[in-house]
C-alpha cells in the first residue's frame, strides 16, 4: 500500500476499530480514545507518507496509537488526573490482563521513559510475546527482556512507594 | 499470571481480522483460539467490534475540519462497540452528544476493595463487583443491564423490578446497586443507561437476550462495555 495511493477510508474501517479499542485500553477515557482515532487518520489523510508500507497497517498502526496515546499520557495534567484515579497499591502475582491489573499499568505508564511504556503497553495491554514487541518496536527480543525487567523494578519501587 | 508466549496476542489477532494473516500462521491461531477459552473469548469479543466498527460510515473527503463531522458518528458508533447508540432530542441530531450537557457514564470493576475503571476487553473474574456511575448536571433515571457469557440477560440495576431508578444530579454518582459477578464464564456485555424520564426495560432485556442491536427510548445516553470473564487465578 504505497503512500501515494494510500486508501485512507479502507484503512479505517478495516483498523480503526483495532486503533479505537487500543487507544480506549490505553487511556481508560472513551473521549480521549476517540480523539487519538480521530487524530492518527486525520494525520494519514493530510500527511499520507507517514505510511511507507515496509511494516503491515496493523504493524504501524500499533506503534502510532501507542505513540499517540503515551503522549497525551504524559500531557501533565492528564497524566496527575490519571495517576490520580487509578494508581492503587501494588499487589504482588498481579495479572496485568484483568481491569485491575490493566488499570494499574495505565497508572504507572506516565512514569516510564518511552521505550519502556511502550513495551509496557504492547506486554501488559496487548499480551504480545517478546518477539512480537521486538517487531513493533524494531529491537531484539533481548532488548525488550531488559526493557520489561526494569520495568518490573519500576513497578516493584511503585509499589513500594504506595 | 498470564503467560504472554502462550497465548494469542491481540496483535495476532487484529492481523488475523485485517486479513494479514494466512496459511499456517491463520490456522495455527484459529486451533488455538478453538482450544483456549480466553483467546476464543477474545476473538469473539474482536471479531464483534470489528464487525460493528466496519458498518458506520467511513471517511468523507478531508483536509477540512468537515472530516471530523462527517467521521463523528463512527466514532460514537464504534466507542458503544456492538450497538448503535445515539442520545436522542434536539442537540444529536448528528449524532453527537453536545459536550457539557449530557450525562457521562463509567463503569468501575474488580475486587470489591479495588474497583478500577474498565473499558471493553479488560478481563474480570467471578466474583469481581462490578459499579456504574455517572455524572449529570439534572436528575434522571437509569438502568445497568447485562448479558453473560450464556446470552443470558438480566438488570443488574435495578435488581428487582422492571423499571429505572432514580439518579439524582451530581458529579461522579454511583448507581444505587452493585453487582458481584457469578461464575458464567465469556463475553459480559454491560449496558449503562441514563434517562430523562423513566422506562420499562422489558424491551431492552429482551433485545439483549436476543443479541439484537439496543435502541435506547429518545432521551436516554447509553455506556456499552463488554468484559470477558474468566475464572479467578490461583
Amino acid at each position: 500500500m504505497a503512500a501515494a495511493g494510500l486508501d485512507v477510508d479502507a484503512l479505517y474501517r478495516t483498523y480503526g476499530h483495532s486503533v479505537l479499542r487500543r487507544a480506549r485500553q490505553i487511556l481508560a477515557s472513551e473521549e480521549d480514545a476517540s480523539d487519538v482515532l480521530q487524530e492518527i487518520f486525520a494525520g494519514l489523510v493530510a500527511r499520507p507518507s507517514q505510511f511507507d508500507g515496509r511494516s503491515s497497517p496493523t504493524t504501524f498502526l500499533y506503534a502510532v496509537t501507542t505513540h499517540a496515546c503515551l503522549a497525551r499520557l504524559r500531557d501533565r495534567r492528564n497524566r496527575l488526573r490519571l495517576i490520580d484515579e487509578q494508581v492503587r497499591p501494588w499487589a504482588s502475582d498481579i495479572d496485568p490482563r484483568t481491569a485491575d491489573g490493566r488499570a494499574q499499568v495505565r497508572g504507572v505508564l506516565a512514569q516510564l521513559t518511552d521505550d519502556e511504556a511502550r513495551a509496557a503497553v504492547y506486554y501488559h495491554l496487548d499480551g504480545m510475546s517478546h518477539a512480537e514487541i521486538a517487531e513493533v518496536m524494531d529491537c531484539s527480543p533481548r532488548h525488550i527482556r531488559n526493557l520489561l525487567s526494569r520495568i518490573a523494578g519500576r513497578l516493584g519501587e511503585h509499589k513500594e512507594a504506595s | 499470571m498470564i503467560d504472554n508466549e502462550l497465548h494469542v496476542s491481540d496483535l495476532r489477532w487484529d492481523r488475523l481480522l485485517a486479513g494479514e494473516l494466512a496459511g499456517d500462521a491463520k490456522a495455527a491461531v484459529l486451533a488455538h483460539a478453538d482450544t483456549c477459552v480466553a483467546c476464543g473469548s477474545r476473538l469473539a469479543l474482536l471479531t464483534r467490534e470489528s464487525e460493528a466498527f466496519a458498518m458506520r460510515p467511513g471517511l468523507a473527503p478531508a483536509r477540512s475540519r468537515r472530516w471530523w463531522w462527517a467521521v463523528a458518528p463512527a466514532l460514537l458508533a464504534a466507542a458503544a462497540v456492538v450497538v448503535l447508540v445515539v442520545p436522542r432530542g434536539p442537540k444529536d441530531e448528528a449524532g453527537e452528544r453536545a459536550k457539557g450537557t449530557g450525562p457521562s457514564l463509567i463503569v468501575m470493576a474488580g475486587p470489591a476493595e479495588r474497583l478500577a475503571l474498565v473499558a471493553s476487553g479488560d478481563r474480570v473474574h467471578f466474583g469481581d463487583s462490578v459499579q456504574a456511575g455517572y455524572t449529570a448536571t439534572r436528575d434522571g433515571f437509569g438502568a445497568v443491564l447485562g448479558r453473560d457469557g450464556s446470552g443470558r440477560a438480566m438488570a443488574h440495576v435495578p435488581s428487582r423490578g422492571d423499571v429505572m431508578v432514580a439518579l439524582p444530579a451530581g458529579t461522579s454518582r454511583s448507581f444505587p446497586e452493585s453487582t458481584v459477578l457469578d461464575a458464567t464464564p465469556g463475553a459480559e456485555q454491560l449496558v449503562v443507561l441514563w434517562c430523562e424520564a423513566a422506562h420499562p426495560l422489558h424491551p431492552l432485556l429482551a433485545a439483549l437476550a436476543a443479541n439484537r442491536p439496543i435502541t435506547p427510548p429518545a432521551g436516554c445516553t447509553a455506556h456499552h462495555v463488554n468484559l470477558v470473564k474468566q475464572a479467578t487465578p490461583r
